[in-house]
């Protein structure tokens, strides 16, 4: 990229230097300005919400999602079925509890192998240069020169379908964010004085990424994370809903999707409500993240 | 200047190699022998190693590649296990359809997204910038084809005014493009607006306003232009993005893109046809990044005249 | 328009422009009046944060927006705070046009400098794209840019900040102004440059008479170019007179320590003084006299606020806004 968009880099690493040392202090700070916040805070308590009710499925959900009585299908929303029943006599309302759990857990895992190969990568190659960092950042041009949804089509046809591989394919397909971040920062901090220190001081190489350089990365790398598990939560859907995704019984938001389709002129109020329950999800986790990065650190914003 | 190009279409070489080699092992490791697939069940060996030899699949891996790119070089990609037409036949036929469709929604997106970033910035604090961010982020929280299946039932059946599938009219392309742009809409505007703001607080925006020009003529000749940088990074991303969101918008209104043949040929499993596919997107994709580079330099004199010529 | 007979052509009274924060509002700018008549140069010194970029940015009502200003601002018969957007623009740039302290920054990077003074030109006198460039090499080269045909093809980032300033000061004088405020335009440049700067804004000025507001914390500039020289302090104007009156007999104790803080070959270092202590916040002004918590003569008499008055008997247009104006400030020896 020939635009040093990242010019204002030092006096920002100048006071992430000093929250190392009192990192509490800074997070609570952070959480007191965002707290400001009502937006963010309702989003926080959506979020509580959902991750309660994916937790606690099999005890709020009315029905078995996968239980069938093909008698009641297609039924609009009633007393006995309050969102309704799929084509197979399925409660809906159960299904999109239970889709809570797929949408939730390939965020939230996805951006965890996301964000382990991304840092280990990023720090490498920002702490080493040379060959390592030459390696890495053609890796990531090369990886990032696929369009997301694109790349994980081509890891999901090659996996082949279930929830195992959406991990695998949507870690695999984020990591660079977390690789190219990473390694900028740590490029800087190495820098710095006390890295130099450190380094003088004769102290090892992965202590010296691990102790002193990844803890100043922290914030970006929440940051980064938060707003990273809502990408992700659409990319299953899509991938669920081209059928490369969790593959039926299993709820999942995006299939069902797929399947309401075939009804939208007579049962339209099928397809509305699990594309509410992904918007909700991921309007909430956006939201958050903004707060979150505003908070933390507003220099990633775009 | 000339020396700066130079470098970015080396880059962009080296670049377009990694795609093909990720492409290449990505259809190598798929499950399943691509021939036994081709074939139907009751071909007798000899025919089974027949064909695998007149496809090249005997040879050693890495001549097989090299086969690969050597042929991608003359533009041929093969041919559909299925169809028996060239891939690059298929693709240039359904080219025409997606880049009606991306080029539309792509001209919503700029227009309706700048002009709205623009006006969010300038009205900043007030209601109207509220509503037009909280719709931004509503906007980038829908999933596309979702945000497609909702048009059709609103537009297309509930009130038919647009027809829902096919490509018969050029009305056909309203609501896929609008369905395809929105979500771009949501990030131009986004970017923009932060754009906008950061320029506007700049001592230039000042001396023009301290020269008695318009307003208008501040935000659109002064501002706009010096906030043009980031707007047109983000562009050329999302036009990658877009051309990969095209594949859920034209299998949602059944148009015969290059997107729906791609699902198509997933669904199928014709390899060469989707190798052709993925190969040609991630093209696109890198060629755009590159126009976008270069087109800084046309619109930053600093960079045009720091890469030194 | 040179050589026209002495009035007053700007006069600023009662200048009050506050900024509206969350928690209300701060005065940045309470309670000035000057004015300055033709050919006039006005010099207003004084430290920064003490309101003198405000006032100037309030004449032109450019000051960033939440802020109120109140008062009058009059010029060529009418008030120019009561003046619609529109016909301030006419004024803007035309009329009066100002010098900004930044010139690195204070002009757009991705116009041609050419561009950027051609469309002032454009603007109020209506000249076609190439009249006006035409216009646009004559004034460059009347600021001594070299090569001025090249150089209004050029952008700012191609041109040392003398250069950029010298541009900046082109196309704020591209329409004759009756007025031209110079807002610290000599502060981000070399002190070689400074000079000449500063020569070439006297130069201009007698060739258009304009009027002049010089804006600087310089007390060298002011005392080289200024005919009157306003000292501001918190926001007021503390002192005001002609140039001599001013150098030769300061009455403000702020006046005074302004003079002692200034380096000069002929005296000892040991004999510079620092005014003890800070500019007082603005939203945390003291009770009474703005300079009294720094202030070596203060009592309870300066828990008032002060007029600013001539002092006592005598003539001129020495004005200071002082309780003590007449006492001799002590451990001054040699002023």
């Amino acid at each position: 990229m020939p635009v040093p968009t990242d010019g204002n880099m030092p006096d920002q690493m100048h006071d992430m230097s000093t929250g190392e040392s009192a990192s509490g202090g800074f997070f609570v700070d952070s959480v007191v300005r965002m707290s400001g916040n009502k937006l963010v805070i309702l989003s926080l308590l959506v979020l509580a919400l959902l991750i309660v009710s994916a937790i606690f499925a099999p005890w709020l959900a009315p029905y078995d999602p996968t239980e069938q009585v093909l008698a009641d299908s297609l039924q609009g929303p009633g007393r006995k079925h309050l969102l309704g029943t799929d084509e197979m006599g399925r409660d809906i309302l159960s299904r999109i509890i239970y889709g809570a759990r797929i949408s939730l857990s390939v965020g939230f895992v996805s951006q965890l192998i996301a964000c382990s190969i991304g840092v280990l990568l990023g720090s490498l190659a920002g702490y080493y240069g040379g060959l390592a960092d030459t390696v890495v950042s053609r890796a990531i041009e090369i990886f990032a020169a696929f369009p997301e949804l694109l790349f994980a089509i081509g890891i999901m046809f090659v996996l082949g379908p279930g929830v195992i591989n959406v991990f695998i394919a949507l870690g695999l397909l984020s990591w660079t964010q977390y690789a190219r971040l990473v390694r900028g920062q740590v490029m800087q901090l190495r820098e710095m004085e006390y890295t130099q220190a450190c380094i003088v001081c004769g102290g090892s190489n992965a202590r010296i990424i691990v102790r002193h350089l990844l803890p100043n990365c922290m914030s970006t790398i929440i940051v980064l994370v938060t707003l990273g598990i809502p990408g992700a939560i659409l990319t299953e859907a899509s991938l669920s809903y081209i059928g490369l995704g969790v593959q039926p019984p299993t709820a999942s938001w995006g299939q069902m999707i797929s399947t309401a389709q075939q009804y939208i002129s007579f049962y339209p109020y099928y397809s509305i409500t699990p594309g509410v329950a992904i918007i909700i999800t991921v309007l909430a986790f956006n939201i958050f993240g903004d707060g979150l990065r505003d908070a933390l650190d507003p220099r990633l914003r775009d | 200047m000339a020396s700066y190009i130079l470098k970015r279409l080396s880059q962009t070489f080296i670049v377009l190699l990694g795609i093909s080699l990720v492409t290449f092992i990505l259809m190598n490791v798929v499950p399943g022998d691509p021939v036994l697939l081709m074939l139907e069940k009751r071909a007798t060996p000899e025919a089974v190693e027949r064909i695998r030899r007149e496809m090249g699949l005997d040879k050693p891996k890495t001549t097989q590649y090299l086969n690969f790119v050597a042929g991608a070089a003359r533009l041929d990609l093969g041919r559909s296990y299925f169809t028996k037409e060239p891939v690059m036949t298929a693709l240039s036929r359904r080219f025409g359809v997606t880049l009606r469709l991306a080029s539309s929604a792509y001209a919503i997106a700029m227009v309706v997204g700048i002009s709205l970033g623009v006006a969010s910035a300038l009205q900043r604090g007030r209601v109207f910038d509220s509503l037009i961010r909280g719709g931004a982020v509503l906007g980038i929280s829908a999933p596309v084809f979702w945000v497609a299946i909702i048009l059709q039932m609103v537009f297309g059946l509930r009130l038919g005014l647009f027809p829902i599938s096919g490509i018969r009219s050029p009305n056909s392309f309203v609501l896929p493009a609008i369905a395809l742009g929105l979500r771009y809409v949501a990030s131009i505007s986004r970017v923009t607006r932060t754009s906008m703001l950061e320029v506007i607080g700049q001592d230039y925006i000042r001396t023009a306003r301290a020269k008695g020009l318009a307003e208008r003529v501040v935000i659109l000749k002064h501002a706009l232009k010096n906030a043009l940088i980031p707007i047109i990074t983000l562009a050329g991303t999302e036009l990658g993005n877009l051309l990969a969101g095209s594949m859920l918008t034209e299998w949602v209104f059944s148009i015969p893109g290059i997107g729906k043949l791609m699902v198509d040929s997933i669904l199928m499993r014709d390899l060469p046809m989707l190798q052709g596919t993925v190969l040609y997107v991630a093209v696109v994709f890198v060629v755009s990044n590159l126009v976008v580079d270069i087109s800084y330099a046309f619109i930053d004199p600093r960079i045009r005249y720091a890469r030194g010529d | 328009m040179s050589g026209a007979p002495s009035g007053v052509l700007l006069d600023v009274r009662d200048l009050k422009t506050s900024f509206v924060m969350r928690r209300g509002a701060v005065r940045a700018v309470d309670g000035v009046s000057l004015s300055v008549e033709r050919g006039e140069t006005l010099g207003i010194v004084g430290e920064s944060g003490c309101g003198k970029s405000v006032t100037a940015l309030s004449v032109m009502r450019l000051v960033a927006e939440p802020c109120r200003v109140e008062g009058e601002i009059l010029y060529g018969g009418a008030d120019l705070l009561k003046l619609s957007m529109t016909e301030m623009r006419k004024i803007r740039g035309n009329k009066i046009a100002m010098i900004f302290q930044e010139p690195m920054t204070s002009l757009n990077p991705v116009l041609t400098v050419g561009t950027q003074i051609s469309e002032v030109l454009r603007l109020h006198e209506g000249l076609g794209r190439r009249e006006a460039m035409e216009r646009t090499v004559g004034m460059l080269a009347s600021v001594h840019i070299p090569m001025p045909d090249k150089r209004a093809r050029e952008y700012p980032h191609q041109m040392s900040g003398g250069m950029r300033q010298r541009v900046m000061i082109a196309m704020a004088l591209c329409c004759r102004p009756d007025v031209l405020i110079c807002d610290e335009p000599t502060t981000a440049l070399d002190v070689t440059i400074q000079a000449q700067i500063i020569s070439l804004i006297e130069e201009l000025k007698s060739l258009t008479g304009s009027a002049v507001i010089m804006i600087t914390h310089d007390l060298g500039v002011i005392s080289e170019i200024s005919d009157r020289i306003a000292v501001m302090y918190a926001g007021r104007i503390v002192e005001e007179g002609t140039k001599m009156e001013l150098l030769t007999d300061p009455l403000h104790p702020y006046t005074v320590g302004l003079l002692n803080a200034v380096p000069r070959i002929d005296r000892d270092l040991a004999e510079l003084r620092v005014i003890p202590g800070m500019v007082p916040n603005p939203a945390l002004m003291p009770e009474g006299c703005g300079f009294r918590p720094r202030c070596g003569h203060a009592d309870r008499v300066c828990l008032r606020m002060p007029e600013l008055l001539p002092p006592d008997g005598r003539r001129g247009q020495h004005r200071v806004r002082c309780w003590k104006r007449r006492a001799e400030p002590s451990g001054d020896g040699s002023a």
